[in-house]
């Protein structure tokens, strides 16, 4: 296990060579967070309602999901997995006694736990100064749970990049797949609008795929939208099991039809 | 039992034709017409423990794609193989372990970060203890004299540089036999002596088997007793350097370059003339007569600049091999 904790440590340690890119994001995310703010303060002004959300919810919804898309769902999976079986460089994980999955998950993990310690000082001061506009939940065990929700959502978010990812066995690029598959999953995670202002029908459909476990769950858990109970839990970790075993599958399809060009 | 056997290895390769411009690659998505190359056709070979092989061929031949079969990356069309009494391509731990393999055109080190994190990673990669981790360093630091590069990222530095040490990172775990595929591309004279030396001095100490990959005719005379050589994937010549030496490449190539323009009947006097470009005389001249033909040169009426003594290429020796 070591060796993969090794990787997901080096991950970190190679974000952190880049420091401009990180002061950047600091900059860029106050700013977007504020024109969300703005934006939704103006809509609400009229004295409309949207759904079932208030002015307070909808804020906190979105000011959440930036925090969740710069963390959980900062990863460049899809992109590095297709990229390396293109140009050969799965070549150096074939050749050593360890799993690619494990490499591509560490490595995820790594830039996971680099985002989580940077960003973090991030939402707290803007959680802290917006504590008047927001429903955040502070509470211990809630936030703990959604901690725990996020990274089981951060999961499946990565078994789906990695999916995506292995395509390129066989389609060489994965560019255009992995572009309509990361906006229509983005859609159904709740990353676009929150899921319950969407159709019925949509959300029945909805249910029967892991995605609303990524993003719109845990949020609804923060923001006091859903109560907490186990099947929270064991349906997303259902779900990774189930991509997990797939992904093996496909793994060992695709291997076989390796080339290993570039090298 | 031999370390490495190859018995009618072939790989087959499926490819796409693509005519060029934007109209055909339009038509490319609608059609696609499937081309196969056959890489490499039924060789066969075996290489003892402890041996240092020179695997010789022009680009394409085949060497890259026999390498990629002996190390597990890919699988082969048909034919068999065993490395260490194991199939490659089932790529069991227990194989892995007991192998290396250092490409010269790509990079298994991490690129934003010192070269000694990838070292540790693959400490732990391969299972290696502290103890024999730290002797192995120590010694092949010394040999490759990097030790004040290994704190240094790896995008700064040399070609050179990062060839030794991807060299210390794959040998870290004591393998028992090692494929090298062009470890000296692409680097300056000394740079590739270095390289020479090192591996073999390190053949002679640890006795391990040794596969290496070249275009260049130098390494492999400097460096191997035995050679294969292999052309449009498949193999023509198995067997002594020295003979093949004698028998396909008797001569050696000598570059003389010039100040100034000199006729052919000038250059003529001095040796058989292998090409004459404007300022620059190649001559072929005979392994034992090297010393005095070069004697004789500098001390010729020509305006020599520079001399430069050095193997003929592969793809003469082929068709020397052909035309024989």
């Amino acid at each position: 296990m070591k060796k993969y904790y090794i990787v997901a440590k080096n991950n970190f340690q190679a974000n952190l060579v880049y420091r401009f890119s990180t002061y950047v994001i600091f900059v860029s995310e106050s700013l977007v967070f504020l024109f969300f703010f703005y934006l939704w303060s103006s809509i609400y002004s009229s004295g409309q309602q949207i759904g079932s959300y208030s002015l307070r919810e909808m804020i906190s919804y979105y000011l959440v999901l930036q925090f969740l898309f710069l963390t959980t769902k900062n990863n460049g999976v899809s992109w590095e997995v297709g990229e390396e079986i293109r140009n050969g460089e799965l070549n150096n994980n074939l050749l050593k006694p360890y799993s690619y999955f494990g490499h591509a998950v560490s490595r995820s993990i790594g830039r996971l736990f680099f985002c989580l310690a940077v960003y973090s000082l991030l939402y707290v001061l803007l959680i802290a100064f917006f504590r008047n506009y927001t429903n955040i939940s502070l509470d211990a065990f809630t936030v703990f749970m959604f901690f725990l929700l996020a990274f089981l959502g951060f999961f499946i978010n990565i078994l789906v990049g990695y999916l995506v990812g292995l395509s390129a066995f066989w389609l060489g690029i994965i560019g255009g797949l992995s572009y309509a598959v990361m906006n229509i999953t983005t859609f159904l995670e709740g990353g676009f609008v929150p899921l319950d202002l969407l159709p019925r029908y949509l959300n029945i459909f909805n249910n029967f795929l892991p995605f609303k476990y990524v993003i719109f769950v845990p949020i609804s858990l923060l923001t006091k939208r859903t109560e907490f109970s186990w099947e929270l839990i064991v349906v997303p970790a259902c779900w990774i099991v189930l991509l997990y075993f797939l992904a093996k599958f496909i793994f060992n399809r695709g291997i076989k039809k390796y080339e290993g060009f570039g090298a | 039992m031999p370390a490495i056997l190859v018995k009618n290895l072939s790989k087959k390769y499926e490819y796409l034709k693509k005519e060029p411009g934007v109209m055909n690659s339009l038509k490319n998505l609608f059609s696609r017409k499937k081309h196969f190359k056959n890489a490499v056709k039924k060789i066969n070979f075996s290489i003892e423990e402890g041996e240092l092989v020179g695997f010789l061929g022009p680009n394409g031949a085949g060497k890259t794609t026999t390498l990629k079969m002996l190390s597990g990356i890919i699988t082969p069309s048909s034919g068999q193989a065993e490395v260490l009494g194991h199939v490659p391509w089932k790529r069991e731990p227990t194989y892995q372990k007991q192998f290396a393999m250092v490409m010269g055109q790509k990079n298994q080190l991490w690129w934003d970060l010192p070269p000694m994190e990838s070292f540790l990673l693959n400490k732990e990669i391969y299972e290696v203890d502290k103890r024999r981790f730290q002797e192995n360093l120590d010694r092949l630091t010394k040999l490759l004299k990097v030790k004040d590069i290994l704190h240094k990222q790896v995008r700064q530095l040399s070609l050179g540089e990062r060839m030794k040490c991807e060299l210390i990172s794959s040998l870290l775990h004591d393998p028992k036999v090692l494929f090298l595929d062009e470890p000296t591309i692409g680097m300056d004279v000394v740079a590739q002596k270095n390289i020479r030396d090192f591996l073999l001095k390190y053949n002679q100490e640890r006795k391990t088997t040794i596969l290496l990959t070249s275009h260049y005719m130098e390494d492999i005379v400097r460096l191997c007793k035995r050679i294969i050589i292999i052309h449009h994937g498949t193999l023509i010549y198995d067997g002594e350097v020295e003979r093949l030496i004698k028998k396909y490449a008797p001569a050696k190539v000598v570059k003389v370059y010039l100040d100034r323009e000199v006729t052919r009947e000038e250059a003529k006097k001095l040796g058989e003339i292998y090409e004459l470009e404007p300022s620059l005389i190649t001559y072929s001249i005979p392994r034992k007569n090297i010393k005095e033909a070069t004697a004789k040169i500098l001390s010729s009426s020509l305006p020599v600049r520079d001399i430069d003594i050095g193997e003929i290429r592969v793809e003469k020796i082929i068709r020397n091999i052909f035309n024989s």
